[in-house]
């Protein structure tokens, strides 16, 4: 403190300047996104390859990696890159998908509506999908349809007017683990869920699995 | 003036009558447009599109029992719009603090009636953080993006910038103001921009902004 005090002026400046240099240099490598960093735009494979155990398998890997708002992209290294990212908002460009954003990834949708062939999405290619939750919930789309609740089964999934999960197990309690995309905090897992008894959500599903 | 003349005279004006870069002259139901408000003389090529503030239940019981968030709603006040290149419905969710609403584009459509595609957003102190982006609808073989819109404190009119012209929206019923257009989509990134004015009851203008909005939730 007593050096500080005596220290000649420029030094000072040119301590305070130091420092400002440093941390707009840290603000400078904080703005490169998860997106910029990690993710593609590769083209999809088409797949005839459309099965309810690989859609567990696919989601699963999901798990843990975080939510990103209108994102569709993640690695899987069970670390969320961006936790905490500001709700609602995507240009965080943040690790994960959101709620509807894994689902059209987990079934392998077209980004044509119209179309209801099979593609596989690689996790790291950023894709969101033309569907929101209402969208599936109305069963839009030629790849998707609805399903009378008590008949969903793996992988189909629950949506309301601003979410979506899809069955993982179905419990016997009348509940189902569901694994979805939650929230920026919560990032994306499988949860305990009522969403089957719960009559804000209907039941949707991807048409054609084929095993 | 002689036949040819006649013939080029008409050739000219057929043209001028088919081309793209006249002002619309009807909205996607095929009825004129309001005209524009005195207010909004000085914005070039503005047209009014139609809004009408009523209840559900005196929407068209075929228009009402198509839109799929409706049908819970019990009998809420609607805002209808119809403009260039869609027409929508808008009203609020009280039961999870939000509005709701569906999109329509002529044609036939996965939905029945109407409508092609449905949009939800909960509300923050009266705003929505994110536009709802729906890009599931298509007219005459382009893909038509819907959004909301808060209109900021004062702001009478909406305009969206389609190219050829200044389509006008009315705020209504202290609502978010659901747009349509066509002009920036991007299906391949699941995203849509609009070129937004605002201006007050007297027409000055309050801000003019791109408006960047992608699919979510």
């Amino acid at each position: 403190m007593t050096v500080l005090s005596r220290a000649p002026r420029p030094w000072l400046v040119f301590l305070a300047l130091f420092a400002l240099a440093c941390s707009l240099a840290a603000v400078t490598v904080a703005k490169a996104s998860f997106w910029s960093a990690n993710c593609n735009y590769a083209t999809p494979s088409q797949t005839a390859n459309l099965t309810r155990d690989g859609g567990q398998t696919y989601s699963n890997v999901a798990r843990y990696e975080g939510y990103q708002w209108g994102g569709g992209c993640w690695n899987n290294d069970d670390v969320d890159a961006s936790w905490g990212d500001p709700p609602e908002n995507v240009g965080t460009q943040g690790e994960g998908g959101d709620c509807s954003g894994l689902t059209f990834k987990t079934w392998r949708e077209s980004t044509n509506t119209g179309d209801g062939a099979s593609y596989y999405w690689a996790p790291l290619r950023n894709v969101h999908g033309p569907y929101d939750a209402a969208s599936f919930r109305a069963g839009i789309g030629a790849a998707n349809g609805t399903v009378y609740k008590p008949y969903a089964g793996v992988m189909d999934a629950f949506a309301s007017s601003y979410h979506i999960g899809m069955v993982f197990f179905r419990a016997t309690s009348g509940a189902d683990q569901i694994v979805e995309a939650k929230c920026e905090l919560c990032g994306t897992n499988i949860w305990l869920r009522t969403y089957r008894s719960d009559p804000a959500y209907g039941g949707v599903r991807r048409i054609g699995w084929t095993g | 003036m002689d036949r040819l003349s006649w013939t080029a005279l008409l050739a000219v004006v057929a043209v001028g009558g088919c081309g793209g870069h006249g002002r619309p002259k009807a909205l996607v139901d095929g009825t004129k447009p309001g005209r524009s408000p005195a207010a909004l003389h000085a914005v070039r090529g503005a047209v009014l599109t139609r809004t009408q503030v009523l209840h559900a239940r005196m929407l068209d019981p075929s228009e009402r029992r198509a839109c799929p968030e409706l049908r819970s709603a019990g009998d809420p006040l609607v805002v209808r719009r119809t403009g260039l290149e869609g027409t929508s419905l808008t009203f609020e969710d009280r039961a999870e603090g939000g509005v709701l609403g569906c999109d329509g584009t002529p044609g036939r459509h996965e939905l029945p009636g109407p409508w092609c595609g449905v949009a939800a957003g909960k509300l923050v102190s009266a705003r929505l953080l994110d536009p709802r982006l729906e890009i599931g609808c298509r007219r005459r073989g382009k893909t038509v993006a819907f959004a909301w819109i808060n209109s900021l404190p004062g702001a009478r009119w909406i305009g969206i910038d389609e190219g050829d012209a200044i389509e006008v929206y009315r705020a209504a019923a202290g609502l978010p103001v659901r747009v349509a257009s066509s002009r920036s989509v991007a299906v391949e990134r699941s995203s849509a921009s609009f070129h937004v004015t605002q201006y007050a009851s007297d027409g000055r203008l309050l801000s003019k902004t791109t408006l960047g909005a992608a699919v979510a939730r």
